[in-house]
């Protein structure tokens, strides 16, 4: 990585726009659409967020973008772009020419990402070989920079050890140095660092936000974790049930959440860096696809909920780049 | 100052590492180790993963003999136990596992799940049995229909209330609970963390609290042992430690923990941040 990738021009061009995507199963009882209407960008050299629980549609949003998504999902209506190109309804030969070289994943789970039988450097330089054509060994000398480039110690040593030999920071850093391979302007991370320890974890948010800083990569971090968010991104997006109900600079929303369900989430989640005064959960539970209630969706568990929500909210504008979803932020006349 | 009702003194494990039999390695999990806790305490013990900490609560419960020291619960050491007051001690240490999916027989209905420890005790009738199964989902916020339900017909945080049912079906002293909430959602975690408060004031339970998580440990304790290879680094009044922590280590932990409420990372506070290389076992050791 001795060459920066050349910035696009004007810095605030969007590497990734989604707009306006549902994504829809087919199930033995109906159809269930898991997200809902979803528009997110990402700009270059942003790390944006998608936070939310699970069955918030955050991590089929991210495998939408890379083409990935299960067999039996189809995206209902919507786009995504990936500087300018549409990638819905791609062939798949168009597909794995841009995964790895336009945009790279890295997932939760490292050492199932990585090939048990193989050495790290083959891992890392295949990227190379296979969408580059780089021989073999050039490419496993590659690998050695790459790894150098993410901080493994002893890299060239490290490079010839099968993934089983390397801690679980080790391997997410093997992973995030394949996904590096030829430079993409695009990573998509999710949740890479719920299996570590919080002093692993803080070194890998470091090499991300590093990596950033370095290569101008845009990085879509997708998670459930508020600090993970706060530490790492400059703009969030607040996933509910399928759709966004919140979004804008992330200092913003800690400091002041416009929607009931941010703001209770941040109040149900336990600190240890200050008195947690009594934790306020939400009551009851994320409601399945198929139980949505009309209106907002957020309605049955909302402390401040009255008759307007029974009509879904628009997002409202709050202030530039700042939005909800809440019927509480509509704007008086 | 009221009796310890659990004393664990100068308690090892080393398990065997493999290699030959004239050079056998062994990985010592945890390492002369000591603790003890009182009636109506809530002990946290924090530490990351490979720290020991669940062997120790696997040791607590004896399910693992040390090879060295002694478990004391109630006064008495629970590998001289044996019949009737093995059963007594076993009935009055209950714990609560992490993934409440694998800790239940899936062909059970919550009501038999409920009911199970009852009748291994022979306490009460087929009807009074029913009447205190009932009584337990009430308590835990479970109507007494869920008694007809089984495990895969519930979310994660209600499977972890039946868990917590189970428990304290048979009005234990102490509860000891592994990593009870991290599989759960944020929102659904708080649920049961208040959950867990609200019993240990309503039946006078003494817990011991298992957790990677910081800001749960904070939350649920009142007394904190902060683990790390084996031994406890530092311990003592839960605010005491969190708010001012002593040991290199727990600084180093504290500190990396990522805080909604901090600002982001590269702020000023990274400097202090656990050293960038190091993996968690080789963090910052105590200077002293």
């Amino acid at each position: 990585m001795d060459q920066g990738r050349p910035r696009l021009p004007g810095g605030s061009q969007p590497v990734l726009e989604i707009s306006g995507l549902s994504i829809e199963f087919d199930t033995p009882r109906g159809v269930a659409r898991v997200v809902d209407d979803v528009s997110l960008s990402v700009r270059s050299g942003e790390i944006v967020g998608v936070i939310g629980e699970s069955g918030s549609g955050k991590t089929l949003t991210a495998l939408s973008v890379l083409g990935l998504l299960p067999k039996r999902a189809r995206v209902r209506s919507g786009s995504i772009r990936l500087a300018g190109e549409s990638l819905i309804g791609l062939p798949e030969a168009r597909w794995r020419a841009i995964r790895g070289d336009r945009v790279a994943f890295i997932p939760q789970d490292a050492l199932r990402a990585l090939n048990p039988v193989l050495r790290v450097d083959t891992q890392v330089g295949e990227p190379l070989h296979l969408h580059r054509g780089t021989p073999w060994q050039a490419a496993r000398r590659r690998a050695v920079d790459l790894l150098t480039a993410v901080h493994l110690r002893e890299p060239a040593a490290q490079a010839k050890k099968y993934p089983h030999q390397f801690s679980g920071g080790m391997q997410q850093r093997a992973m995030i140095a394949m996904g590096l391979a030829l430079e993409p302007q695009l990573l998509i991370a999710d949740e890479p660092t719920t299996a570590l320890d919080v002093t692993v974890q803080a070194q890998v948010l470091k090499l991300l936000r590093e990596i950033r800083d370095t290569y101008g990569t845009s990085i879509l971090f997708i998670t459930h974790d508020l600090g993970v968010v706060a530490e790492l991104c400059d703009r969030i997006y607040v996933m509910y049930a399928g759709a966004i109900v919140e979004e804008g600079p992330v200092r913003r929303i800690f400091a002041r959440p416009r929607h009931p369900y941010s703001e209770a989430l941040l109040r149900a989640t336990p600190t240890a860096r200050s008195v947690q005064a009594e934790l306020v959960s939400i009551p009851g539970q994320i409601p399945l696809p198929s139980e949505l209630p009309p209106g907002c969706r957020f309605v049955d568990r909302c402390s401040v909920a009255f008759d307007a929500c029974r009509r879904d909210p628009p997002p409202f504008a709050i202030e530039a780049g700042h939005t909800a979803r809440c019927w509480h932020c509509e704007p008086r006349p | 100052m009221s009796e310890p009702l659990l004393r664990v003194s100068e308690v090892s494990m080393a398990f065997d590492g493999g290699g030959p039999f004239w050079r056998r390695n062994s990985f010592v999990a945890v390492d002369g180790l000591s603790l003890q806790i009182r009636p109506g305490e809530t002990l946290g013990i924090v530490g990351e993963s490979g720290s020991g900490k669940s062997t120790l609560l696997r040791i607590i419960l004896r399910l693992l003999r040390p090879t060295a020291g002694q478990v004391l619960f109630e006064g008495r050491d629970v590998w001289s136990l044996s019949g009737r007051g093995l059963r007594d001690m076993r009935r009055r240490m209950q714990a609560v596992f992490q993934d409440p999916a694998s800790s239940f027989n899936p062909r059970q209905s919550v009501g038999s799940i409920l009911a199970a420890p009852l009748e291994v005790y022979g306490i009460g009738t087929r009807a009074g049995r029913r009447e205190k199964v009932a009584e337990s989902l009430e308590l835990v916020g479970l109507n007494a229909s869920f008694a007809q339900r089984y495990p895969h017909q519930l979310s994660g945080g209600q499977r972890q209330r039946v868990a917590i049912a189970r428990a304290i079906m048979l009005r234990p002293a102490l509860v000891l609970a592994d990593e009870p909430t991290s599989a759960l959602d944020v929102s659904v975690q708080a649920q049961v963390l208040n959950l867990f408060k609200a019993m240990k004031k309503e039946l006078g339970l003494t817990y011991i609290f298992v957790s990677h998580n910081l800001g749960v440990i904070r939350y649920i304790s009142d007394h904190v042992a902060v683990m790390h290879r084996g031994r406890i680094v530092e311990t003592g009044a839960s605010e005491a430690v969190f708010s001012n922590p002593r040991h290199d280590y727990t600084r180093a932990l504290l500190d990396a923990v990522p805080d909604p409420t901090a600002g982001p990372l590269g702020t000023g506070r990274q400097g202090q941040r656990a050293d960038f290389e190091k993996p968690a076992t080789e963090a910052p050791q105590c200077s002293k």
